[in-house]
């Protein structure tokens, strides 16, 4: 055995070229399929867990998948808004804690999320420098955020107009960003937080001008009747808050009804959350109230069937190439005609002249079901980062 | 090369290879003269290297009989002979009969008995009608 095997070794040692060829297309037929596998398995893995980790989500009568995919990975349109009022609702009926989210503005590409400062608690998020936002018009930036946007505790971030053809939209805020994130590997890491106050200056719901009752505006007045005073379009309105005028912004009515995206809702319990639900079963109520991952499951069961198709496709492929490697062995026992006439004139029975061919086929084989394994594994060790990393893309 | 000549004693079951069998191989290709192309690829290596390395290779197994197709078909005349004097000393030293097929009638002194084929041809001419 052991010479049959030197012999099969000496043959693909001296074929190199070739047996890697082969080496590496049988490789790549088994690999690629067990790697979709195992990479489509630990997306829906890091998706879920998410959602899991997210007990009930409240938003605005819609598509329930749009409000988890914004309140959640803080992608798609900004969904069906709602109203703090909701937020008020949770909290006060005491059954869970509610976090209020407004996903809708961007600082360039990054999502800004206003929110409580319990997200962060509720996230687990940790501080790499700096601390929380504490007044209006501070950030916080998440890990990848803060490496896109080039920036740190210190500097300054900009808001985007939600259209670049918006030009009578809600101004661009100068906003100071007093705290970076450590990286959690989720959705997290590309944000950029801030109070929902600040959200609802970037909207332009509240806001700060110059004080108009002060003599020094008399020419931006156009009417005054008692404490009302009506302005023309020269005000200034700031686009930075600063010490300075962060007295000057204000509300214009009731808070509960400025908009919000969704409201976390953390039950005290399962009953309490079983309890809530039950409150958003009427059908004449504008809000919606979902588990997140029953939505999410859905989606996951719809590109499991998505992925069934790409691997019947790979196979039908690795067939077509598996075909091809036994065409390329039997071409080439062809080609080595004389060879193996040769062995069976010295002396090689018919058996173990077969044993070194067939020894030659399992060596290649074998060395590339070994690869394939040892890359399948090395894709599952380190799946979970590559895969966070390609969602945060 | 060295591996070729060893060849029979890998791919015949019957046969074991051992030190003493690799220091043959290298004695016959000492004899032969390509004891320093040991190491070096057939591809590498002449016509005229390539047939003593098939001597070398009939001869390490160290055969009864000995089937000699022009084994000195592709050499010069000093080669020829050193090829032909190891495949005879072979032959003396383990009692083998070497049967040989040549061209070369300065060749056909060096053998014990010798059948001149075109005899054949001529029998054959007269039996036929």
């Amino acid at each position: 055995m052991r010479e049959i095997l030197f012999l099969a070794w000496r043959y693909l040692a001296h074929n190199r070229v070739k047996t890697g060829v082969l080496v590496g297309s049988i490789m790549l037929i088994v690999y690629l399929p067990v790697a979709l596998r195992v990479l489509v398995s630990q997306s829906a893995t890091e998706l879920t867990s998410r959602a899991e980790a997210t007990p009930l989500l409240v938003g605005a009568k819609g598509s329930p998948l749009e409000l988890a995919l914004n309140s959640l990975y803080f992608e798609s349109d900004t969904p069906e808004l709602t109203t703090y009022a909701e937020a008020e609702r949770i909290a006060d009926s005491g059954l869970a804690q509610a976090i209020p989210l407004y996903v809708r503005f961007k600082v360039r590409a990054q999502p800004i999320v206003g929110t409580s400062i319990e997200y962060l608690d509720f996230r687990g998020l940790r501080f790499a420098d700096g601390r929380a936002m504490a007044i209006l018009g501070e950030c916080v930036l998440g890990s990848r955020a803060a490496d896109i946007l080039d920036v740190g505790v210190g500097g300054t971030v900009i808001t985007s107009p939600e259209s670049v053809f918006d030009i009578a939209g809600v101004y661009p805020l100068k906003m100071q960003v007093v705290g970076v994130l450590e990286p959690s590997y989720t959705a997290d890491d590309i944000a950029v937080f801030v109070d929902l106050k600040t959200a609802w200056i970037i909207q332009g719901l509240v806001h700060g001008h110059q004080d108009m009752a002060a003599p020094e505006s008399a020419t931006g007045v156009l009417s005054r009747e008692g404490d009302n005073i009506v302005a023309n379009a020269s005000v200034i309105q700031y686009t930075e808050i600063t010490a300075d005028n962060i007295d000057s912004f204000h509300f214009h009515g009731s808070t509960g009804d400025y908009p919000i995206s969704a409201v976390i809702a953390a039950p005290h319990d399962q009953k309490s959350g079983t309890i809530l639900m039950g409150r958003y079963e009427s059908p004449d109520d504008p809000a919606q109230i979902f588990q997140p991952t029953t939505v999410i499951d859905e989606l996951l069961g719809t590109i499991f069937t998505v992925q069934n198709f790409v691997v019947a496709g790979m196979i039908l492929v690795g067939l077509a190439a598996l075909a091809t490697a036994v065409l390329v062995f039997a071409l080439s026992l062809r080609l080595r005609k004389r060879e193996i006439e040769t062995m069976a004139k010295i002396g090689g029975s018919r058996v173990r002249v077969a044993g070194v061919l067939i020894t030659e086929i399992a060596v290649v084989v074998l060395a590339s079901v070994v690869l394939a394994g040892v890359l399948t594994a090395l894709t599952a060790r380190f799946a979970s980062t590559a895969v966070r990393l390609l969602l945060l893309q | 090369m060295l591996d070729n000549i060893l060849l029979p004693f890998r791919i015949n079951g019957s046969l074991r290879l051992d030190r003493s069998v690799r220091d043959r191989a290298a004695s016959i290709a000492e004899q032969v003269g390509i004891a320093d192309k040991l190491n070096r690829l057939s591809t590498r290596l002449s016509h005229g290297e390539k047939q003593r390395v098939a001597v070398c290779r009939a001869l390490i197994a160290e055969p009864v009989l000995l089937l000699a197709d022009e084994p000195t078909g592709n050499l010069d005349p000093t080669n020829t002979q050193k090829v032909l004097d190891i495949l005879l000393d072979a032959a003396d030293a383990s009692g083998a009969t070497l049967v040989t097929v040549t061209h070369d009638h300065d060749l056909l002194s060096r053998f014990g008995r010798t059948v001149d084929f075109r005899d054949f041809h001529r029998a054959t001419e007269e039996v036929e009608p």
